[in-house]
């Protein structure tokens, strides 16, 4: 936070709570959890989260929290720029929409116009929706980071109990934050995105170090928890060689491969609309000025600065862990 | 800079002399601005419509800035367990049963409340129905219009109580009202002063003058290259260093629109290198 941070009101000094939502068990404890915010009455979520002209960097200074029952869609086929990891039925989930934290390259912010973060707070729906896709590979963190929030939400905790409770349901979690829970589950995989020491430092603002995300995934090993890493995205600055080299000798020498189910290795890519809006937010940030190509309606690397990235990545990679357990994003 | 927006005289009045604002043009809402022009003040006169179009018309007479303030500030009626300043964080159009919600980013130290929007001076009965609430009759007119041309951080209201809507509008005198509102100047003006001490947002700007006349560019050409200047400047790239080396071999400045788009390429692969 810069200097005009005397100015914001804390993070989450305001609830905006759906009527409809008031009287949920999730609501209640959510609230009690945050016995100082303000809590205002909404009629629903979109008249907060919608609102024209909100700014990302104002507001991300002061986030508002939003409790909302979601009545549309619940469970989402897997975007193509996503990876399914060998999955046929991957799906995704959103019980949360928007992160706690920052990073420059967030495709959130050019999905949301706004840093404020909706928590639905009607899990059983988005229980019984899962429970009924056939065999369903389910990311359950993709627009947010659900174990970074879930000291508020208990979220993640209830996808663990999910899971406990679904065994032919393969769920994934992924974060950049340290879990506070760890349940050794076969079909529960705690996925941890790795950056380099520079850039968590320099792009992902908020995030805990890469010190402390090693030492999750460390703990998770030895939990016997089903751990994936994933370098994904990797992000182009100069000297990038030098730094995702670094970064997979501290893996190799903190953790080790041998407890991981699985890697990925992927490039920073996006929708090129999403792009725009990200610009916009971002007028200073190296990652999403980039002059990107565009390639069916994605902004991606030139096509030799990704396979160089890429390939190098692997290279080092199956140093350590079999290619079979490789995935790269195209 | 800060534009305030008050219904009537008596309410301006303690704004007027606490930041010493002076009678500014002649335009059809009486208008008042201090010495270093930031801020504005606008008297609406009464009712959501007056306000409406007092902040449409400022908008477009100044031309307010999504950086500016656009603040609302009043007196209302209020249930007996109100009374003072309030920041106002929800306001509900009684008539069409919208309601507007301002971002409540900014630490002004004042307290927190809804308010009612009503078309007539509310009755004994309806302040009986909902205690706790605040009526007025400008703020919902206000917000229609200024969430329309501003950010929602920068569309605020400040409702002072000035009676409990018991007492009908006999009650309600303009020596009242200036009471009321100078009672709280204190805690008007430290919201005031905050928002004025504020920084503005950003701009994008990297444009290098002349840089685009090297590459005899077209407008895309113009485009792409503003965006790769700015990543540039984003990421420390040297380019003043690269195009004097690309100067000295005499790629640019190009002699036509061909051989720019080449020294471009040839610009773009240089600084990705
Ligand atoms: S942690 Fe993930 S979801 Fe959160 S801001 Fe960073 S990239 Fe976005």
């Amino acid at each position: 936070m810069n200097s005009s941070g005397a100015y914001f009101n804390k993070q989450f000094s305001h609830i905006y709570v759906e009527k409809k939502a008031m009287d949920h068990d999730e609501t209640k404890k959510i609230l009690a959890r945050l016995p100082h915010s303000e809590v205002i009455l909404i009629d629903h979520y979109k008249d907060i989260f919608n609102r024209n002209k909100q700014r990302y960097n104002e507001q991300k200074r002061s986030r508002a929290l939003i409790l909302a029952v979601n009545g549309g869609e619940l469970v989402y086929k897997g975007a193509p720029v996503c990876q399914s990891f060998g999955n046929p039925g991957f799906y995704y989930t959103a019980t949360a929409m928007n992160c706690p934290f920052d990073c420059d390259y967030c495709f959130l912010k050019g999905m949301y116009g706004t840093a404020n973060i909706v928590c639905f707070v009607n899990f059983e729906d988005y229980a019984a929706a899962v429970a009924k896709l056939d065999n369903p590979y389910i990311c359950a963190s993709y627009d947010t980071d659900i174990i970074g929030l879930n000291s508020i939400t208990g979220q993640a905790d209830k996808w663990i109990d999910f899971a406990g409770s679904h065994p032919d349901i393969l769920i994934e979690l992924r974060t950049k934050f340290s879990p506070a829970r760890l349940t050794a589950l076969p079909n529960l995989i705690y996925a941890f995105t790795l950056s380099p020491d520079e850039i968590c430092r320099r792009f992902e603002r908020g995030t805990p170090p890469l010190k402390a995300r090693l030492a999750a995934v460390k703990n998770a090993v030895e939990s016997g928890c089903v751990v994936r890493l994933c370098f994904d995205p990797m992000i182009y600055v100069s000297g990038w060689e030098g730094y995702y080299g670094e970064l997979v000798g501290q893996v190799a020498d903190t953790v080790g491969f041998e407890g991981i189910r699985d890697v990925s290795v992927g490039t920073f890519r996006i929708s090129s609309q999403y792009l725009k809006t990200m610009r916009k937010q971002e007028p200073d940030s190296e990652v999403c000025w980039y002059p990107f190509d565009t390639v069916n309606g994605y902004a991606v690397y030139p096509e030799d600065i990704d396979n160089k990235m890429q390939s190098f990545m692997c290279g080092r990679l199956s140093g350590y862990i079999g290619s079979d357990k490789i995935w790269k994003w195209n | 800079m800060i534009y305030i927006f008050t219904a009537v005289y008596c309410e301006a009045k303690p704004l007027i002399e606490r930041f010493a604002l002076s009678p500014d043009g002649d335009y059809p809402f009486a208008g008042f601005v201090s010495e270093d022009g930031n801020i504005r003040l606008v008297i609406t006169g009464v009712g959501k419509t007056y306000s409406a179009a007092a902040v449409s018309y400022a908008h477009a007479k100044f031309g307010i800035t999504k950086d500016d303030f656009a603040v609302n500030i009043g007196t209302c009626a209020g249930g007996s367990n109100t009374g003072g300043a309030y920041i106002i964080n929800k306001v509900t159009d009684e008539d069409s049963g919208r309601s507007y919600y301002p971002d409540m980013l900014y630490k002004t130290g004042l307290r927190e409340h809804c308010v009612t929007t009503v078309s007539d001076v509310v009755s004994e009965e309806k302040a009986a129905l909902d205690p706790d609430m605040l009526w007025e009759m400008e703020a919902s007119g206000f917000s229609d219009v200024a969430r329309l041309l501003m950010p929602p951080d920068r569309v605020q209201l400040i409702k002072v109580v000035s009676d409990n809507g018991a007492e009908g509008i006999e009650a309600i005198s303009e020596a009242l009202l200036e009471r009321v509102i100078r009672e709280c100047i204190d805690d008007i003006s430290t919201a005031v002063d905050l928002y004025l001490s504020i920084p503005a947002d950003g701009e994008e700007q990297a444009q290098e003058d002349g840089t685009e006349d090297l590459f005899c560019c077209s407008e895309t050409m113009r485009q792409d290259l503003n965006k790769l200047l700015v990543y540039c400047r984003n990421s420390g790239r040297d380019v003043p260093g690269i195009i004097s080396s690309m100067r000295g071999e005499g790629l640019i400045p190009a002699a036509d629109r061909k051989s720019g788009k080449a020294a471009l390429n040839e610009f773009k692969r240089r600084i990705l290198q």
